[in-house]
């Protein structure tokens, strides 16, 4: 059965191209959320096996949104997509629970790679 | 490029656009209320938004210019620097360089050099640094009690982004359906199975509901133009050494997105004028008793199967007097005319027509409202100007909710059968033969105490066809020139009068645009299909005017 992800950005555009790249490795997208608050709520309905989380979202941040989202689920495997320059940022997000981070621009192989060292 | 590649291209211009259309007007409302913690949170999240895509698409004068804008925008979340005037107007500059830069790539051409831009943003934040390092940080901030920042239109996960050029495809088959609907009840009419008439008489309601849910889908909101206009009038009142505030209402009004792109430019017409020719100078306010800051308004409303869109200010009005005088003086009113409002804009409107060098410095209104009335006009809509003296100047345009539905007179010339949209007709009228007359090597017609020129349309219809049609007989046996069936039409500052065969009488017709055949008489705007499945052609009554005033004067 393939894995399920939920990918969180406030960006159409940046969701698309996740998710083209998540599906061209057979992931199965189960649902999108485009606010922090949201993507608490669709974890919550969805439990997938994986989240890929923007951090600079209006309606509550990704950081905040991966705090809500261990709290109820320690397990929970959240992917941080920061942008150039949110070190600062990323560091906080892995203290609030994030297992790891991409900095867009993305590499597909280097998503891939953060991806299945998540699920492995 | 591969398909891809193109998909995601095409997304990030329309995202990138939306931000950049949001982050002008949230800045001029951060001007107004620098301490707006939220808005400024939001002008933030846009301009970082459209970092990460174009870093993502590979645009390099994009992700450099907004990661240069985003860190001073740090810098101000951060409270290391105060929001000023000097700073949103950097900002506004960034975001123009921005948006220039964004289209360019679109487009696929070589965006401007950023250079100075970027170089401008570079210094603030140094000047910054400087600020800090000789003085302790001020850390008293101003409470940020004002309202929050602009809704965000909700994107939420079930919006999905159509090209529009599929929406055009769709509409027009809903056209044909809707068509077919009129002839599939004419055709059953007769039938007395109960069976069929029920069935007909669902099809038909479940017909007319399809298109309607298509002509809404073609809707947007008057926000996504509206939104753009705080700034314009911002900068127009700069430039002009004017204090004005805008109110807008009515932004969640929808309307049909071909419309919404057609009015831009009158509206920046109509508030342009209201800025420089309308509101007075501060002080010339407070000599007369006004608030130093003027007031422009733009509401948006519907009323009936109208749209209303109106601009008004709360300046010096126009001098009724002084119009008459120029208007006499070029000839176009009696000497002894007092214009109304109504003719007012009539006259104002004339092409040339200005007042500026009268005591009224309206310089460049007449040729603005020139070109608004015939866009407003070529849109199925209409203009009214209402003003008053030192109270202010009210622009009421009245525009159709969509453009795929006009009701239409329909006639017939010559054997076949023409739809004229009656936003063109003043007055459908017989006339006895002999009523016509004749001079200055034309025809001409009375029509409410004023003469019209008079086109028939037979043969000019009849032009471009065959001289073995076997109509031409027919017609001359059926439409004797006893009678006259004559049309009055008013486009724009035209005023002419045509005569059809026959009147058939008043309907709504779904308009479908066409490719005209070459060679074809370019006097129609789209063809439409009558409930007995003749099509008929829909009169372009712009095109018509004139190539009568081509065709005789």
């Amino acid at each position: 059965m393939s894995r399920t992800v939920l990918i969180v950005d406030d960006a159409i555009f940046m969701r698309t191209m996740i998710a083209d790249i998540l599906k061209g490795a057979g992931f199965e997208i189960v649902g999108e959320a485009s606010s922090g608050v949201e993507a608490v709520q669709r974890y919550r309905e969805l439990k997938p096996d994986l989240v890929t989380m923007d951090i600079v979202m209006p309606d509550m941040g990704g950081i905040d949104a991966v705090r809500e989202i261990v709290k109820e689920d320690p397990k929970a495997r959240i992917l941080m997509c920061s942008a150039m320059g949110q070190q600062g940022l990323v560091v906080e997000a892995i203290q609030a629970g994030a297992r790891d981070f991409v900095v867009k621009p993305f590499q597909p192989s280097r998503v891939l790679e953060a991806v299945q060292r998540l699920l492995g | 490029m591969t398909h891809q590649q193109q998909r995601y291209a095409e997304l990030f211009a329309a995202e990138a656009r939306e931000h950049l259309a949001e982050l002008s007007s949230s800045l001029v409302e951060l001007d107004k209320q620098p301490g707006n913690r939220s808005l400024l949170d939001s002008v933030f999240r846009s301009v970082h938004t459209i970092k990460g895509m174009a870093a993502a698409m590979g645009y390099e004068v994009v992700t450099r210019l907004s990661h240069n804008a985003e860190s001073v925008l740090a810098e101000l979340r951060e409270n290391r620097r105060q929001v000023d005037s000097a700073t949103i107007d950097l900002l506004l500059e960034a975001f123009d360089q921005l948006g220039g830069a964004v289209e360019a790539t679109v487009a696929g051409v070589e965006p401007p050099d950023p250079a100075v831009t970027i170089e401008r943003l570079v210094l603030w934040r140094r000047a910054g640094e400087r600020a800090a390092a000789a003085a302790a940080p001020d850390t008293s901030i101003t409470a940020p009690l004002e309202k929050s920042a602009p809704k965000h239109r909700p994107k939420d996960p079930g919006r999905l982004r159509v090209d529009v050029r599929k929406l055009d495809a769709l509409m027009n088959l809903t056209g044909e359906l809707t068509i077919l609907r009129g002839r599939l009840l004419a055709l059953t009419a007769d039938h007395s199975s109960e069976p069929l008439q029920e069935a007909m008489e669902q099809a038909s309601r479940l017909i007319a509901e399809l298109q309607l849910q298509v002509i809404e889908s073609r809707m947007e909101p008057v926000s996504e133009l509206f939104d753009r206009f705080p700034r314009l009038v911002r900068d127009a009142a700069r430039t002009a050494g004017k204090e004005v505030e805008l109110s807008i209402s009515g932004r969640d009004l929808e309307l049909d997105r071909t419309l919404l792109n057609a009015i831009a430019d009158p509206l920046v017409h109509l508030l342009r004028n209201a800025v420089d020719h309308g509101i007075e100078p501060p002080a010339e306010r407070e000599g007369s008793g006004k608030p130093p800051a003027g007031r422009i308004g733009l509401a948006a409303r519907r009323e009936r199967s109208r749209v209303v869109i109106e601009v008004t200010d709360d300046g010096r009005g126009i001098n009724l007097e002084t119009v008459a005088e120029k208007a006499h003086g070029a000839g176009m009113i009696e000497a002894d005319a007092k214009p109304q409002d109504l003719e007012l804009f009539r006259i104002l409107s004339r092409p040339g027509f200005s007042t500026a060098d009268s005591v009224t410095t309206l310089s460049g209104r007449g040729v603005g409202l020139n070109v608004v009335e015939e866009c407003v006009k070529a849109l199925g809509g209409s203009v009214e100007l209402t003003t008053d003296r030192n109270v202010g100047t009210r622009l009421r345009l009245e525009l159709p909710a969509t453009l795929a539905i006009v009701r239409a007179l329909i006639v017939e010339v010559a054997g076949q059968v023409y739809a004229l949209p009656t936003t063109f007709t003043r007055e459908s009228f017989e006339l006895p033969g002999p009523a016509v007359e004749r001079a200055h090597g034309r025809e001409w017609v009375n029509w409410r105490g004023s003469r019209l020129p008079l086109t028939r349309l037979r043969p000019l219809f009849a032009a471009g066809k065959n001289s073995d049609n076997r109509d031409d007989g027919a017609m001359s046996r059926d439409c004797d020139d006893h009678v006259l069936r004559v049309v009055a039409l008013e486009f724009g500052a035209t005023r002419t009068a045509i005569s059809v065969d026959k009147f058939v009488g008043e309907e709504e017709v779904v308009i479908k645009p066409f490719d005209l055949p070459r060679g074809a008489i370019p006097a129609f705007s789209g063809a439409t299909v009558r409930p007995d499945g003749r099509p008929a052609l829909v009169i372009d009554v712009g095109s018509l005017a004139q190539r009568i005033s081509t065709l005789n004067l």
